[in-house]
């Protein structure tokens, strides 16, 4: 026992050591170089609070509640619900019209907001509209086969519970709102045989319905059944509830009062229409113009109307007064939305502010490096045209460009002091040039709904955005996929980037290239592809212009390749196929073909991951970052023999997850060599499930899962090792029968769900790598491989075989809060990380995504090829000028004390 | 026969009242129970993220299957919780809380018990309803280093400019010592081995000491002996 609490004194003590070596923050370095921005989502119900409408409640898609500031957008309180929407889907928001909160009978808790969410169960709660608290809470089981499609009204003190059962009857139930007693006995049975799905809508009490050239109306509120109909001049099939004011709702393009059934406006251009206080909006969109008119008067007009907001404006909920000057015209407050989730406030003709919540569903990430400056430009044209006339060029005749060089330089500063020079370009005007350390760059995201957007990582300003139309993911749940053609190292050709996505309509793919810096189109914009798009992917080398071709296989194996000149680069080009659920990979080699100019594809090999029954289901594929760099091809053991990596840049991971009879569920781990189809290794869980989160890097995976058995998160790292002699140092190949490799492995218990695992990478691959999790808890923290290494051992060995910078093992890997790198700016559901380099070695990049982006840098090794923020220029300065004064001095005494000296 | 038939009929009656009894049970529950407690601030807490604590703090069961949202005073309730076992955690940016673990078993008991990853078996019981008390604040930064003048004296840097220093300006005046001077020469007597090593304390005064001219025959005179000395020694 004694020994054992030495050893873990130790463990102690050493860990301390390195966990005090590890980087954490200072806390004057708090939103120096990262930031986060908070969103909500989608917007999906919103109103103004009934005062002065300062603020708006709104609930959206990503199951989120949240009031903001109509001032200038920012969110005053947020509540994040269950990302499931058997519980977390908002059904039904409903903010108090009057100015008073709304009291229950005891006129104790007051309560302005309720919100309804799930179906199963369906959860009622009460809220405080100033700080976001809870005020009641309660929940219902519904014991229909249909609880999805429940509806809600509120009348007075009660919530109504509306469950159609279609083509039979409604069930409603009523609710007092603060406590959930029901106010009756039973619930009421209204049977109605005429309501159908997609042709009935509730629009507070009443329940409307189109059958055939008729309007039905039941009001739910009244003692008897009493049907109102209303004839339709044809057959509608469209019915909605229009935004803005209850009982209200269009059919066709009639827009119908339900208190009285009379048609009080004929929408007859088809446009948005929304009614505030018996008055109707109609909003009109065209070409970059927004019009918001009401009875033929103009309420706004926006004539340049920003590219982000320019995807299908919807009024949301609005605030309306008459103008002081003319009662008869509004002045209104809107709150607009867009089809991809862009947020605005419109007052007085201007766009107060916009929200971007389309960036809660980012699909890919890429940084890129900016373009140079004007002037950094000219000094690499100098010196390309050097390179490329060094062969007939003599001293006079360089010295004569240098010359003229310099001197149009000095030309261009006088001129440009003088207003004359030639405008700078874009980028310099934007702020948008190189900085000495690579670390400013720009964010393209691509999002869900196909809206790219440019966003500078230093300041988080959004330079440009881009709406792709029809736009889709690929089946699968393969997003759409985001390829850099060529980086911005090539002055003076700018940078490109393409899209490769699915047309929504047709199933074709498109093809979207661009400048990633200015965010213009190259070529004709969006290109229609006609055919389905099977593969995707960069070509490896550099074609034209050092721009890399992309490669396309439709779903018939025909290659294709853009641009066509670099067919015959796919000559020797291994990819591989995955299909998710029958679990099989295929590997095919492209051949290109001189005669016929065409390139085919050959299936090399095939593996099964499927099981006996076909029952895993592959769930994770992780491959390594291709701009990976490994710069140390071993480790020194404690013997001073080196052990050198496996590093097989042909490698990938394939997860696989399925339910066993014996153990429930069953996890697999697969380490596959694309080229080959050599499985050179494989692990297998019993009793374990995901969320599997994978990384995979170097010579190293790192993934977590859900140990079933223990009821635990656990992390398993594995390590593989060639051996301590090396098969070829200088090239890889997969087909020359690689060494089988040596694995090293380990597992910790880690008390959080990881949300995101994603490795920190730098330039030259020099720096430490470190695993960076996101937790669900909205933490990210930065794990030293050190800690996750599973070389780990559990039995301390003798000093002497003690292998350098190896800690013993010890089964729980705790979270230590100085190495959360964004502190309490926690992020609503981490989806994802994105590292990228940056132009100090020791300097990764980092982006976290979720519902609220967080931008930071990262150094793994510490700032070693920076001078310490913290340094002392004082401390040197008075040393070094004190010392200087000092020998002086000296000097002189020294002087003096010779001369007494002498005269002794 | 009279009495086998009350008997039976009783029977019957506490039968019925045990079927309704269950019935009963499961009307009320349906299988689905109620997770409550209230969460604590820290005590004398003055820092600005005090005030929003309340907002700020969110209850998650199995990292985000079930959710709960705290009133003005602190209490939650999770509706609706099928049996089984859960982690209830606290999540605020703040605050540190210990996570629970929750057991409701399938007649609706409840049990909380402190989590234990590493000895799952291990039962540390808890008060049920949850009183959640935050632990500390978090600590998510470093210190900043202050300057201070022992950090600068004892700096190796420091030592090493002022160790030699020590020797030049003390070491000639020790020599100046006769007492000393002849502890010395004893002391270093087996040190050297031939004789043709050059004296150090010698050259050091000789270097250092320029007032020190009067006293050289001496010292020349006591180099003399102690060379003498050594020759012995060889012999």
């Amino acid at each position: 026992m004694g020994k054992l609490t030495s050893y873990s004194v130790v463990i102690f003590v050493i860990l301390n050591l390195i966990i005090s070596q590890c980087n954490a923050l200072y806390e004057d370095q708090i939103g120096l170089f990262d930031w986060r921005k908070k969103f909500v989502g989608k917007i999906k119900f919103g109103h103004f609070d009934a005062t002065n409408a300062d603020k708006a409640i709104i609930a959206t898609d990503e199951n989120v509640l949240a009031a903001i500031s109509s001032k200038n957008g920012d969110i005053l309180w947020r509540k994040v619900f269950e990302k499931e929407n058997t519980r977390g889907e908002i059904k039904f928001l409903h903010v108090t019209k009057n100015s008073k909160s709304v009291t229950s009978y005891n006129e104790q808790n007051p309560f302005d907001v309720i919100t309804v969410n799930g179906y199963n169960p369906i959860l009622f709660r009460g809220w405080d509209m100033n700080n976001g608290n809870l005020i009641w809470e309660w929940a219902i089981t519904p014991t229909t086969t249909n609880p999805e499609e429940s509806m809600f009204f509120f009348n007075e003190f009660n919530i109504y519970h509306v469950l159609p059962v279609w083509n039979s009857h409604i069930e409603v139930t009523e609710y007092h709102a603060s406590t959930g007693q029901p106010t009756k006995s039973t619930s009421s049975m209204i049977s109605a045989g005429w309501i159908n799905k997609d042709r009935c809508v509730l629009s507070s009490q009443y329940f409307a319905c189109v059958v055939k050239e008729q309007l039905l109306v039941l009001d739910l509120l009244a003692e008897t059944n009493n049907i109102r109909t209303k004839a339709l001049e044809s057959p509608a099939t469209l019915i909605k509830v229009l935004r803005g004011q209850d009982n209200y709702i269009q059919v066709g393009r009639q827009v119908i009062s339900l208190d009285d059934l009379k048609i009080v406006f004929e929408n007859r251009d088809d446009d948005e229409v929304y009614i505030e206080n018996s008055n109707i909006l109609k909003l009109t969109q065209s070409n970059k113009n927004l019009k918001i008119t009401s009875d033929e008067q103009e309420v706004t007009e926006l004539n340049d109307l920003p590219e982000t907001l320019d995807n299908n404006l919807q009024i949301i909920t609005s605030k309306c007064k008459p103008k002081r000057e003319n009662p008869n015209q509004l002045a209104c407050r809107l709150l607009v939305s867009t089809d991809d989730g862009a947020l605005a406030l419109i007052q007085q003709g201007k766009i107060k502010w916009i929200r971007e919540e389309a960036l809660t569903k980012i699909t890919a990430v890429e940084f890129l490096e900016l373009s140079l400056s004007d002037a950094q430009g000219a000094m690499e044209e100098e010196l390309n045209n050097a390179d490329e006339e060094y062969s007939n060029s003599d001293i006079l005749s360089s010295m004569y460009r240098r010359l003229h060089s310099q001197y149009s330089t000095v030309k261009n500063i006088v001129l440009q002091v003088l207003g004359l020079g030639a405008p700078p370009s874009f980028s310099q005007r934007a702020g948008l040039v190189r900085d000495d350390f690579g670390l400013h760059k720009m964010m393209v995201i691509m999002t869900q709904s196909g809206k790219l957007f440019g966003i500078d990582n230093v300041s988080g300003k959004q330079h440009w955005v881009k709406i792709l139309k029809n736009f889709e993911g690929f089946a699968n749940g393969q997003s759409a996929k985001l390829l850099i053609q060529r980086t911005s190292k090539y002055y003076p050709h700018p940078a490109q980037c393409a899209i490769i996505a699915k047309d929504k309509n047709t199933g074709n793919g498109i093809l979207y290239q661009f400048n990633p810096i200015s965010g213009q189109s190259i070529d004709k914009g969006v290109m229609n592809l006609n055919f389905k798009i099977q593969y995707a992917s960069l070509l490896h080398e550099q074609g034209e212009n050092f721009l890399r071709g992309i490669l396309l296989v439709d779903d018939k194996n025909n290659v294709h390749v853009l641009p066509e000149t670099s067919l015959k680069q796919v000559d020797g080009f291994f990819l591989y196929t995955v299909n998710k659920p029958s679990g099989i990979l295929t590997g095919f080699l492209l051949q290109y073909d001189e005669k016929t100019n065409t390139a085919n594809m050959m299936p090399t090999w095939t593996v099964n991951l499927g099981g006996t029954d076909n029952e895993q289901k592959i769930t994770h594929i992780a491959s390594k970052n291709a701009i990976e760099r490994v710069h140390s091809q071993g480790r020194v053991l404690a013997d001073r023999s080196v052990l050198y990596k496996y590093i097989n840049p042909n490698l990938i991971a394939v997860v696989t997850e399925g339910p066993d009879s014996i153990h429930k569920y069953i996890l697999n781990v697969y380490l596959i060599d694309v080229v080959s189809g050599a499985v050179v290794f494989s692990m297998s869980h019993r009793r374990a499930k995901g969320p599997v989160k994978i990384v995979h890097s170097e010579n190293w995976l790192v993934y977590s899962f859900y140990n079933e058995k223990i009821r635990r998160n656990e992390i398993t790292s594995i390590e593989l090792y060639e051996g301590k002699v090396q098969t070829n140092s200088t090239t890889w190949s997969s087909l020359n029968s690689p060494p089988v490799p040596l694995v090293e492995r380990q597992t910790y218990i880690f008390s959080s769900t990881i949300a995101a695992l994603r490795e920190t990478i730098t330039e030259k691959g020099i720096t430490n790598k470190h695993v960076l999790m996101g937790l669900e808890t909205g933490s990210v923290l930065e794990m030293p491989w050190m800690l996750l290494d599973p070389r780990r051992q559990s039995m301390v060995p003798p000093e002497k075989q003690r292998e350098e910078g190896i800690i013993p093992y010890i089964p729980e890997l705790v979270v230590q809060h100085e190495n959360i790198i964004n502190y309490n700016q926690t992020i609503a559901r981490i989806n994802g990380i994105y590292t990228a380099p940056s132009g100090l070695e020791s300097t990764c990049l980092v982006l976290v995504y979720g519902l609220d982006l967080f931008v930071t840098r990262v150094s793994p090794s510490k700032t070693f090829d920076l001078l310490k923020e913290d340094f002392d220029y004082f401390l040197i300065s008075t040393v070094l000028i004190g010392l200087i004064t000092a020998s002086y001095v000296v000097k002189h005494l020294a002087a003096k004390k010779t001369i007494k000296q002498a005269w002794k | 026969m009279k009495i086998n038939l009350i008997s039976i009929i009783c029977l019957i009656s506490i039968f019925n009242g045990l079927l309704a009894q269950d019935t009963e049970i499961e009307e009320n529950s349906t299988g689905l129970y109620q997770i409550e407690g209230k969460v604590y601030p820290p005590e004398l807490s003055t820092d600005e993220n005090y005030k929003n604590w309340v907002q700020d703090t969110e209850i998650v069961v199995n990292s985000g299957e079930f959710k709960g949202y705290l009133k003005s005073d602190g209490t939650f309730v999770i509706n609706r919780v099928p049996s089984g076992s859960f982690v209830l955690e606290v999540l605020s940016p703040n605050y540190v809380y210990e996570p629970v673990r929750v057991e409701i078993n399938s007649k609706g008991k409840f049990r909380a018990r402190k989590v234990n990853y590493i000895q799952p078996s291990q039962v540390i019981q808890l008060p049920y309803p949850l009183k959640l008390k935050a632990l500390t604040t978090f600590r998510f930064f470093q210190q900043r280093e202050q300057w201070k003048i022992t950090d600068f004296i004892f700096s190796p840097m420091v030592l090493m400019m002022i160790l030699p220093l020590i020797l030049l300006v003390l070491l000639p005046k020790i020599m100046n010592d006769p007492e000393a001077k002849k502890e010395m020469e004893n002391l270093q007597l087996p040190r050297f081995g031939g004789g043709d090593m050059p004296d150090v304390s010698e050259m050091l005064s000789k270097f250092l000491g320029g007032g020190t001219q009067q006293q050289r025959p001496q010292q020349q005179q006591a180099s003399d002996r102690s060379k003498n000395k050594r020759r012995n020694n060889n012999n």
